[in-house]
C-alpha cells in the first residue's frame, strides 16, 4: 500500500468511503454528490466541484477559450488545497477513527516436501543438533503478523515526523523486516484459509485463546516500541550526530568564554588585595556557577526525545506449514515447532529465549533454552556447559581466579564453604584466612560473570611474589615516551573498527573501548590511584598482559603523552589505525572532544606525587 | 558510566502515547475497517506530518496574514538562530508578529511548553491581546490576572504561560521563584531595557533557565557597543568573547559607539540578529493628517468641570502617587480633615477622565464616590455634584461633533467614520444625538458578543456611516477601508490613541488618513493634545515610536498618573501651563534622543542583517 498522501486521492477517496458519488474529472474538475447527512455534518452543499491543480483552477476563473464551456456551466469549482475548511474537516473525520485493517495472504502453496530436512539446514545450531519428533507431523496454521503503525515525532529543538510501521511477527513476538511480504504478498479481505486453526503464541506464558485479544496486543505493542528504537536507528544517530554537533560547537563556546572569565577573575585574585579578595574569590564561583547552568541549558536544549503514537494497525492473516521438532545435544534437549512460510519460501527463524529477537544461530542451554551467542552467560571452565544469562545463576565464580565454574563443577570447601574450580581447591583460605587471589594460568578466559564497570573495580593489590614480578616488569617499561607509532609488535588477535575514548573531570579515569560494528570488544581502563596508574581490561583474551598492571605516573605534563602512549598500544593490539580514534568528554553526557584533554586529580601535582610515592613504595 | 554510541540510542527515552481505548476495544470485538478505509486513516495522518522549519506548520492557524519578511525572520530564528536570536526590525515593521510566529510554530510542534513573555509594563495586555487574536493563543495569563494573584508566588509554577513586566518578573520574591522554574521558551519585548550588564533587569533575564530565547528591541545599541555585547550574551554566552576582547576587537579606541572589524562583528551577529528597515520591506503607508476641534464649554459645564476638577485636585494632593511619583504630598487630609482610601485614586482619575468626555457620564463615579465618603459631608457635596451632571442642559461637545459631521458627510456622503469614546455612557448620549441627526450608525462595545461584533463591523463596511465604539474596537480589529476617525474624547495613554489610529492606518489603507480630536479648552485633554500635536507631531510619528518614546520616560508609572500629577499640582493656570510644558519639554528630548539612537542604530547595522 502505497503511502504518498496525495490530497486528491485523500479527499475523492474518503467522499466515496461516506457513500458520495464521485464523477471522473472533466477538464480536471471532479462532480462529487454528497449524501445529505454528510453534507449538514461537513457543512458543506451537497454537490460540489473540486479542484486539485492551481493552473486549472486558474484557467476556468480565466474562461479561457478552450475551457470557456466549463466556466459558464454553472457554479465555479473549488480549489481544495491543505488549511481548506473542507479539506481540514474530511482529515479530523478521519482521524477520530481507528480504521484497523484485516486482511488475508490467499496466494500460497501450502506444500513443502522433506521439511524436515529444509529445516534442518536453516536453523543454526553451533552447539547442538536437530532431530525429528516422533509421531510429529506437518501442520497447516494459521500464522499473524500485525503492522503497528506509528507516527514517531523526534523532538529537540526541531520536531520532524514521520509514519513508522513496524512489522511484528505475532507467534514468535519479534519484529520482522517486511519488504519481502509486500512485495509478494496480495493482500484479500476474504480468508479462504477459514479452516485453518491459529498457530500458537510461543513468547507468552499463558497465551490466551483470541490471539488478537488486548492480552497479546498490548505486550506485542510494548515489543513493537522497543523495535521502533531499532527501526529508527539510521534517522535517531544521523540526527544525534547532528545534535551533538551543535552541543559541542556550544559547549567549546561557553567553555572558552567561561574560561577565559576565570583566566581573567583568577589574574586580578592574584593582584588583589585582602580587602578585595572576597569579592573577587565570589565572582570566581559564581562564574562557574553559571557555566554549569549555562551549559545544562544547552544540554536541554538539544536532547533529543521520541514521541510514537499509534495511528492504527493491521493484521495480516497468512498459513504457514509448521512442524514440531527436538533441538538436542548430550545434556539438554528441548523440543521447537519451527515454521516454513510458503510465501518468502523460507524458514521462520526460531527466537532467542532471552533478547526475543530472531536468530540465525542459536546455541542451546544446559536448561533447554536457545541463546543468541551474545545472550549467554562465561562457559564453565571445568566442564564447559553452556548457560544462558536466564540461567547465569547456575554459575559462580570462583574466588581464587575469578573464572566462571557451574554447580555441576564447583568445589565448595567445606570449611570456609567458598566456592573455587578444581585447581584451585584449597586456596580458598590460603591467605590468613583470605582467599589467595590469583592471575589465571589456564587456557579458559578469565571473564567474570558480573561484567563490573571499570569505574567500579577495585585497585587489584597484588601479593607477594606475583607482586615483585609485576614491579619488575613495569620498571623495564620505564615511563613510556609519547610516540607517534607503536614499537611493541602487535599481537595477532581480531581487529577492531575504531577506538572510543572517553575522560571526564568527575573521576581520573580514561576508558578506551574497542568497537567492532558497534560492539564492544575489549574494555581497558587507566586509572589515577594512591598507588599509580592502574589498568584494567575486559578483553576476552585468556591472558591479557595488561589487566592488573600499575604504571609509575609520568613526571607533570607528560600524563597524557603517557595514556595516549597506552591507547597508541591498545589500538595497534586490535590494527585499529590511527584515524579511528575518537575522543569524548563526559560532562553529563558524552560530548565529541578533538583530542584527550586530562583535568582534575590528573593535572593536580600533589596527587601525582602522591601516586607516585605510592608506587614506589610497592616494593 | 560513560555513554558509548553503541548504548546511546537504547538510552534514547521513547515514549509511546497512550493507546485509545475504543482502538482496543474494536479489536477484540473484531470490528476492522474496509482497506480503503484503512489506507485512507493513514494518509489523513500523513497530511499532517511536520518536517523541518523549511514551512512553518502554524501559518495555516493564524488570524491574519503576516507579510513575506516576517515569515522569513521566525524562519530564520528557527532554523539558523535555533531559537536564540534577536529580531530588531525597525519600529513598526511587527516583531511582536515575528516573535508571535516563533512562539506559535514552537507550540504547533510540540518543541515547547512552559513559556514566559516578559515586557514593560503598559505592553503586558497588548500581548496578550496579540497573542490571542491574532496567534489564536488565548490562554496566556498575565500577573495581573486575578487567577495569577489569588496563586501568589505558586503562580509562576503553576501557569506554564505568562506574560510578565519586566519590573515585577524582576523583584527579588518573583525572581527567587522564577530562576527556578525552567522554561522551554522566554521572549523578551523591548530587550533594550537589558542593555546593562551590572543592571538587575540583565542578570534576572540572565539567570532565567531556558532552552530558547527572543529579544526584541528595534533599538540594540543606544550609547555603548558594550550594550550591544551585553544583549549578545543573553543569548549566546562567548558569541562575542569577553567584554574586554570585545572591546578589544570592536569598538575603536576612545569612543564606545565607534566600530572597528565591522566585516568581523557583522559575521558575528549575523549567528544571532535579524532586522528590517522601513525601506527595506516597502511598507508605505499613505500620511494622516490630524485636526484639532477645539470648543468652548458652556457656562455651566465649565463650572461643573471646574468644580468637580477642584474636588479631584484637593482629594489626590491629599493621597501619594501609586508608585512614588515626584510631587508628592505627605499630609492627608480629606474634604473635612478625612482622608480617603488609596483605591479612590483609581476613581478621581476616572471621574476627571468622565468629566473630560460628558457630565453625564461622571454621575455613576460621583455616586460610587459618595455611596464610599467617610462623613456625611463629603457625601453630600459629592451627591450634588451628581445631581448636576444630569442638569446641565447644553453639550458643547456634541454640538461640536454634529457640525464636525455635517461638514464631513457634506464634503462626501459615502465617507465612513469611526467616532470613538472612552465610556458607554456617553456612547449611549452619542447614539441619541446621531439618532436625532439621521445618520446610520452602528455602535460597538466589549459587552457585544463576537456574533454582534461581527455584525457590526460588516454594517459599518455596508450600510453604516458611523462607527460609534469605544475602546473595544480598537483592539484587533482592522478597519482600513474607512480613513476618518474621530475622538470624542482623548486617551491619557498616548499608546492607546496610537491604538486607536491604528485601526485605520495600517496596511490595505489607500487614502489619506484624517483624524480629529475634539478637545474642550481649559481641559486636561486640551493640554495634552497640545503637548503630543503640537509639541510631539505625534499624529506624523510612524506606529511603534511612540511607545519607544515613552518607554524611554517610563519605568514603572503610567502616563496617566504623569498626567494627572501635572494637573493635581498645580495652583493656578500659570503653574498649570509650566507643568505641561516641562511635560512636554522632557517628552520632547525623549524623541530626540529617540532619533539619535535610531539614526546611530542606521548607520551601525545599515541593511546587513535582513532575512533577504
Amino acid at each position: 500500500m502505497s503511502q504518498e498522501p496525495s490530497l486528491q486521492d485523500l479527499i475523492l477517496g474518503y467522499c466515496q468511503q461516506v457513500g458520495g458519488l464521485v464523477e471522473p474529472p472533466a477538464y480536471g474538475i471532479y462532480e462529487v454528490l454528497l449524501p445529505d447527512d454528510v453534507a449538514a455534518r461537513w457543512g458543506f452543499p451537497a454537490h460540489q466541484r473540486f479542484l486539485f491543480a492551481e493552473e486549472e483552477h486558474r484557467a476556468v476563473l480565466e474562461g479561457s477559450a478552450t475551457q470557456g464551456s466549463v466556466a459558464t456551466e454553472g457554479s465555479a469549482a473549488t480549489l481544495l488545497h491543505y488549511g481548506h475548511p473542507l479539506v481540514e474537516t474530511v482529515v479530523e473525520e478521519l482521524r477520530r477513527q481507528s480504521a484497523n485493517g484485516l486482511f488475508f495472504v490467499n496466494n500460497v502453496r501450502l506444500e513443502k516436501p522433506g521439511l524436515f530436512s529444509v529445516i534442518e539446514k536453516a536453523v543454526g545450531l553451533p552447539n547442538a543438533k536437530l532431530f525429528p519428533v516422533p509421531d510429529a507431523v506437518e501442520r497447516r496454521r494459521l500464522y499473524h503478523y500485525v503492522r503497528f503503525n506509528f507516527k514517531a515525532s523526534l523532538i529537540a529543538d526541531e520536531k520532524r515526523e514521520l509514519i513508522l510501521p513496524i512489522w511484528m511477527h505475532l507467534q514468535s513476538g519479534y519484529p520482522v523486516k517486511s519488504d519481502d511480504i509486500e512485495r509478494l504478498a496480495v493482500l484479500d479481505v476474504v480468508n479462504q484459509f477459514k479452516h485453518l486453526d491459529p498457530a500458537e503464541l510461543a513468547w507468552l506464558p499463558r497465551p490466551p485463546a483470541n490471539p488478537l485479544s488486548e492480552e497479546v496486543l498490548h505486550p506485542l505493542l510494548e515489543r513493537a516500541r522497543l523495535a521502533a528504537r531499532i527501526a529508527l536507528g539510521d534517522t535517531l544517530q544521523s540526527l544525534e550526530k547532528r545534535l551533538r554537533r551543535f552541543l559541542e560547537l556550544d559547549h567549546a563556546r561557553l567553555s572558552q568564554y567561561y574560561d577565559d572569565l576565570q583566566k581573567d577573575a583568577e589574574k586580578r585574585l592574584q593582584k588583589a588585595d585582602a580587602d578585595h579578595r572576597p569579592a573577587l574569590e565570589a565572582k570566581l564561583s559564581a562564574i562557574e556557577t553559571e557555566r554549569q547552568a549555562k551549559l545544562a541549558d544547552v544540554v536541554q536544549k538539544y536532547r533529543l526525545r521520541v514521541d510514537l503514537e499509534l495511528v492504527n494497525l493491521a493484521v495480516i492473516a497468512q498459513p504457514k506449514l509448521d512442524l514440531k521438532v527436538e533441538i538436542k545435544k548430550r545434556t539438554a534437549a528441548s523440543q521447537r515447532q519451527v515454521a516454513w512460510d510458503p510465501l518468502r519460501h523460507t524458514v521462520e527463524p526460531l527466537a532467542c529465549d532471552i533478547c526475543g529477537l530472531p536468530g540465525e544461530e542459536l546455541h542451546l542451554c544446559e536448561n533447554g533454552h536457545l541463546a543468541h551467542a551474545a545472550c549467554l552467560a562465561p562457559q564453565c571452565v571445568e566442564c564447559k556447559r553452556t548457560f544462558c544469562q536466564k540461567c547465569a545463576e547456575s554459575l559462580q565464580n570462583c574466588v581464587v581466579c575469578a573464572r566462571p565454574v557451574c554447580v555441576h563443577s564447583l568445589a565448595r570447601c567445606p570449611e570456609c564453604q567458598r566456592v573455587t574450580c578444581h585447581e584451585h581447591v584449597n586456596l580458598c583460605h590460603a591467605a590468613n584466612g583470605e582467599p589467595q587471589r590469583i592471575q589465571a594460568a589456564s587456557p579458559e578466559a578469565a571473564a567474570s560473570l558480573e561484567k563490573a564497570a571499570p569505574a567500579a573495580a577495585p585497585v587489584p593489590t597484588p601479593h607477594g611474589a606475583e607482586l615483585a614480578a609485576r614491579r619488575k616488569a613495569a620498571k623495564k617499561r620505564g615511563i613510556p615516551k609519547a610516540r607517534t607509532t607503536s614499537v611493541k609488535k602487535p599481537v595477532a588477535g581480531p581487529t577492531g573498527d575504531y577506538v572510543d575514548i572517553y575522560f571526564g573531570a568527575a573521576k581520573p579515569l580514561v576508558s578506551a573501548y574497542v568497537m567492532v560494528k558497534k560492539r564492544e570488544i575489549a574494555v581497558r581502563s587507566w586509572e589515577l590511584t594512591d598507588g599509580g596508574i592502574a589498568v584494567y581490561c575486559q578483553c576476552g583474551n585468556w591472558y591479557c598482559r595488561e589487566d592488573g598492571l600499575v604504571y609509575r605516573p609520568a613526571p607533570d605534563g607528560q600524563i597524557e603523552a603517557q595514556i595516549m602512549s597506552n591507547i597508541r598500544e591498545l589500538m595497534a593490539e586490535y590494527h585499529v589505525p590511527e584515524k579511528k580514534l575518537h575522543f569524548y568528554r563526559v560532562v553529563g553526557e558524552a560530548v565529541d572532544a578533538r583530542r584527550l584533554i586530562l583535568t582534575g586529580r590528573w593535572k593536580d601535582p600533589a596527587a601525582l606525587e602522591a601516586a607516585r610515592t605510592g608506587f614506589d613504595n610497592l616494593k | 558510566m560513560p555513554l558509548s554510541p553503541f548504548n546511546s540510542v537504547s538510552d534514547l527515552e521513547i515514549r509511546l502515547h497512550p493507546v485509545p481505548e475504543a482502538l482496543w476495544k474494536s479489536l477484540s470485538r473484531g470490528q476492522f475497517a474496509s482497506r480503503e478505509l484503512y489506507r485512507l486513516r493513514l494518509q489523513a495522518e500523513h497530511a499532517l506530518l511536520v518536517s523541518g522549519f523549511d514551512e512553518l506548520v502554524c501559518l495555516d492557524l493564524l488570524k491574519f496574514t503576516p507579510f513575506d519578511y516576517q515569515v522569513r525572520a521566525a524562519q530564520i530564528a528557527l532554523r539558523h538562530f535555533r531559537g536564540r536570536g534577536m529580531l530588531c526590525d525597525e519600529v513598526g515593521l511587527g516583531k511582536t508578529i515575528e516573535a508571535g510566529l516563533v512562539l506559535k510554530e514552537y507550540l504547533v510542534r510540540n518543541v515547547v511548553q512552559r513559556v514566559l513573555v516578559v515586557t514593560p509594563a503598559a505592553l503586558v495586555e497588548q500581548w496578550r491581546e496579540e497573542l490571542a487574536t491574532k496567534f489564536g493563543l488565548p490562554n496566556f495569563v498575565t500577573t495581573a490576572d486575578p487567577e495569577f494573584r489569588a496563586a501568589g508566588l505558586e503562580g509562576w509554577e503553576r501557569f506554564p504561560r505568562l506574560i510578565a513586566s519586566l519590573a515585577t518578573a524582576r523583584r527579588a520574591d518573583h525572581r527567587a521563584r522564577l530562576v527556578q522554574i525552567p522554561y522551554d521558551l522566554v521572549i523578551v519585548d523591548e530587550a533594550h531595557h537589558l542593555k546593562n550588564r551590572a543592571s538587575a533587569s540583565w542578570k534576572f533575564v540572565n539567570d532565567l533557565q531556558r532552552k530558547f530565547i527572543l529579544l526584541l528591541t528595534a533599538t540594540p545599541v543606544e550609547n555603548d557597543l558594550d550594550e550591544l555585547y551585553n544583549l549578545i550574551t543573553l543569548l549566546k554566552p562567548g558569541q562575542l568573547s569577553t567584554p574586554r576582547e570585545f572591546r578589544k576587537q570592536f569598538v575603536a579606541r576612545g569612543d564606545p559607539r565607534q566600530p572597528k572589524n565591522r566585516g568581523q562583528l557583522r559575521e558575528l551577529l549575523g549567528d544571532v540578529m535579524v532586522r528590517h528597515s522601513r525601506g527595506q520591506v516597502n511598507i508605505n503607508l499613505p500620511p494622516r493628517q490630524a485636526s484639532t476641534v477645539r470648543l468652548q464649554l458652556t457656562q455651566q459645564e465649565a463650572e461643573f468641570y471646574a468644580a468637580v476638577s477642584g474636588m479631584v485636585r484637593k482629594q489626590l494632593g491629599t493621597l501619594p502617587s501609586p508608585s512614588g511619583g515626584k510631587g508628592q504630598q505627605s499630609t492627608l487630609r480629606g474634604i473635612e480633615g478625612e482622608s480617603l482610601r488609596q483605591v479612590d485614586r483609581f476613581a478621581l482619575l476616572t471621574l476627571q477622565r468622565e468629566i473630560g468626555s460628558s457630565p453625564q457620564a461622571a454621575e455613576s463615579t460621583l455616586r460610587s464616590l459618595a455611596s464610599r465618603a467617610a462623613t456625611a459631608g463629603q457625601r453630600d457635596h459629592l451627591l450634588a455634584l451628581a445631581e448636576q451632571a444630569t442638569r446641565i442642559p447644553t453639550w458643547a461637545k456634541a454640538d461640536a461633533l454634529e457640525k464636525l459631521l455635517s461638514t464631513i458627510f457634506h464634503a462626501d456622503k459615502t465617507e465612513k467614520v469611526l467616532l470613538f469614546t472612552h465610556f458607554r455612557r456617553t456612547l449611549g448620549l452619542l447614539a441619541e444625538r446621531l439618532r436625532m441627526m439621521g445618520i446610520d450608525f452602528v455602535t460597538y462595545h466589549g459587552a457585544l458578543d463576537i456574533a454582534a461584533k461581527q455584525q457590526a463591523i460588516a454594517d459599518f463596511q455596508g450600510r453604516a456611516q458611523v462607527l460609534l465604539s469605544t475602546e473595544a474596537a480598537g483592539e484587533g480589529r482592522n478597519l482600513q477601508f474607512c480613513r476618518t476617525m474621530i475622538n470624542f474624547d482623548i486617551p491619557w495613554n498616548p499608546m492607546r490613541i496610537e491604538q486607536r489610529v491604528g485601526r485605520i492606518h495600517r496596511v490595505g489603507q489607500t487614502r489619506e488618513v484624517r483624524i480629529y480630536n475634539l478637545s474642550a479648552r481649559g481641559t486636561i485633554e486640551d493640554y495634552l493634545l497640545q503637548l503630543l500635536d503640537q509639541k510631539l507631531n505625534m499624529f506624523e510619528l510612524v506606529i511603534g515610536e511612540m511607545d519607544m518614546i515613552l518607554g524611554r520616560l517610563l519605568d514603572e508609572r503610567d502616563f496617566e498618573d504623569l498626567l494627572l500629577d501635572v494637573w493635581v499640582q498645580a495652583q493656578n493656570d500659570a503653574e498649570l501651563q509650566a507643568g505641561f510644558s516641562q511635560l512636554g519639554e522632557t517628552l520632547l528630548q525623549a524623541r530626540q534622543a529617540h532619533q539619535k539612537t535610531r539614526e546611530y542604530d542606521e548607520a551601525l547595522f545599515g541593511e546587513d542583517f535582513s532575512s533577504e
